[in-house]
């Protein structure tokens, strides 16, 4: 006598008059709702992450820093760090897009959960590279600015500077914290699926 | 998207609706999620379809996507409170009344593969609609003998489970 899993396998067969049935009307208005899947979600929280840091950038625009910038002598180096970033953001959006329209859910398993992190890792990429460009703008424009107001006392520099960096650390902590919920519900399981799929082939 | 396609394509999806059924007995846990496994599914394979070019049977492609859908892109609602002994609606396989022993035997096989992960569940899953191994490995985008090998352990491990 069969048992175990071989024991279900005979029974599995024989379920399929007690499966419910969908009539066609059912189905019919199943396609018309909204999909809830994490490619989705990736989808759009990708985008909201790029417009946020092309906000980020309008706004440094608007404020118009340039006579600030004329004045510590940092023109050279805001136009190269505006023609880099551009330069990046256009890239990023670019592969994140190809990416995306490579997701093909009739992919074998894995494929498909590769072409998913690969996505999602494109995005996670252009906001690190925005937040070491912010903290290195950061610094170099807080230097400059120190040099030319020209203070030589050197307790309110140290006080200054480990503000700076106490700034920096919530900023950074706080974007790993959004990292964290956001990104840890939606993709941990698929990262832990496509990590077991790896380590069969090794 | 035109609507004669849609027609072929609801057509395809109702004589075809046990396969995802079957997914959902799989990986949903209570009726409400496997209507809602099953919605995500169906859009999934709908918005696939006009790449689907034929050269497959329909069938293949549509364990592929639903098992993918289940696998990687179907985000669980957060869990009512589970209960660990299986409902009604998920055990109920054949209309034959078992003897009891048969019956506890059976519960406990689809008790123990619900403990099982993702992966491993969509293996038992290939297992028991009679796949080959190349299927499997095609579907799940490892070797062959990787299917066989993992495919071992997975029966070792539901032995284990259910003589815990």
């Amino acid at each position: 006598m069969a048992e175990g899993l071989d024991l279900l396998k005979q029974e599995w067969k024989k379920q399929n008059k007690n499966l419910p049935k969908y009539s066609q009307n059912e189905l019919y208005s199943m396609l018309q709702k909204k999909s809830t899947s994490i490619v989705k979600w990736i989808f759009i929280i990708s985008i909201l992450e790029f417009l946020f840091w092309i906000g980020i950038e309008v706004l440094t625009y608007l404020y118009d820093f340039n006579e600030i910038i004329d004045q510590v002598n940092l023109t050279y180096f805001y136009r190269i760090t505006l023609i880099i970033n551009y330069v990046v953001i256009i890239t990023f959006i670019a592969l994140f897009f190809s990416r995306y329209k490579n997701i093909n859910v009739a992919d074998n398993s894995k494929k498909l959960m590769k072409s998913i992190i690969k996505t999602r890792n494109t995005v996670k990429a252009y906001v690190w590279f925005n937040v070491v460009i912010f903290i290195f703008s950061f610094i170099v424009s807080n230097y400059f600015t120190l040099q030319h107001m020209e203070i030589d006392m050197e307790g309110f520099i140290w006080g200054y500077i480990l503000a700076v960096f106490v700034i920096m650390l919530v900023f950074v902590g706080l974007l790993l914290l959004f990292y964290r919920i956001i990104y840890g519900t939606l993709i941990r399981r698929l990262y832990k699926n496509y990590e077991q799929l790896k380590k069969l082939e090794l | 998207m035109n609507n004669k396609l849609e027609k072929k394509f609801i057509d395809l999806l109702e004589q075809n609706q046990n396969i995802v059924h079957k997914i959902c007995r799989i990986y949903a846990y209570d009726e409400a999620s496997h209507k809602d496994l099953f919605q995500e599914i169906s859009i999934q394979l709908w918005k696939a379809y006009p790449k689907f070019r034929g050269d497959a049977k329909f069938s293949t492609w549509m364990y592929r996507v639903a098992l993918n859908t289940a696998i990687s892109l179907y985000r669980k609602k957060k869990r009512s409170i589970r209960t660990t002994s299986i409902t009604e609606f998920e055990f109920k396989l054949s209309e034959e009344k078992y003897d009891d022993e048969t019956e506890a035997n059976l519960k406990l096989m689809y008790q123990a593969i619900k403990e099982l992960n993702d992966i491993d569940k969509a293996l038992v899953f290939l297992y028991l609609e009679d796949r080959n191994y190349k299927e499997i490995s095609e579907t799940l985008g490892i070797s062959e003998v990787n299917a066989r090998v993992k495919m071992n352990r997975v029966k070792k491990k539901l032995k284990e489970l259910i003589n815990m």
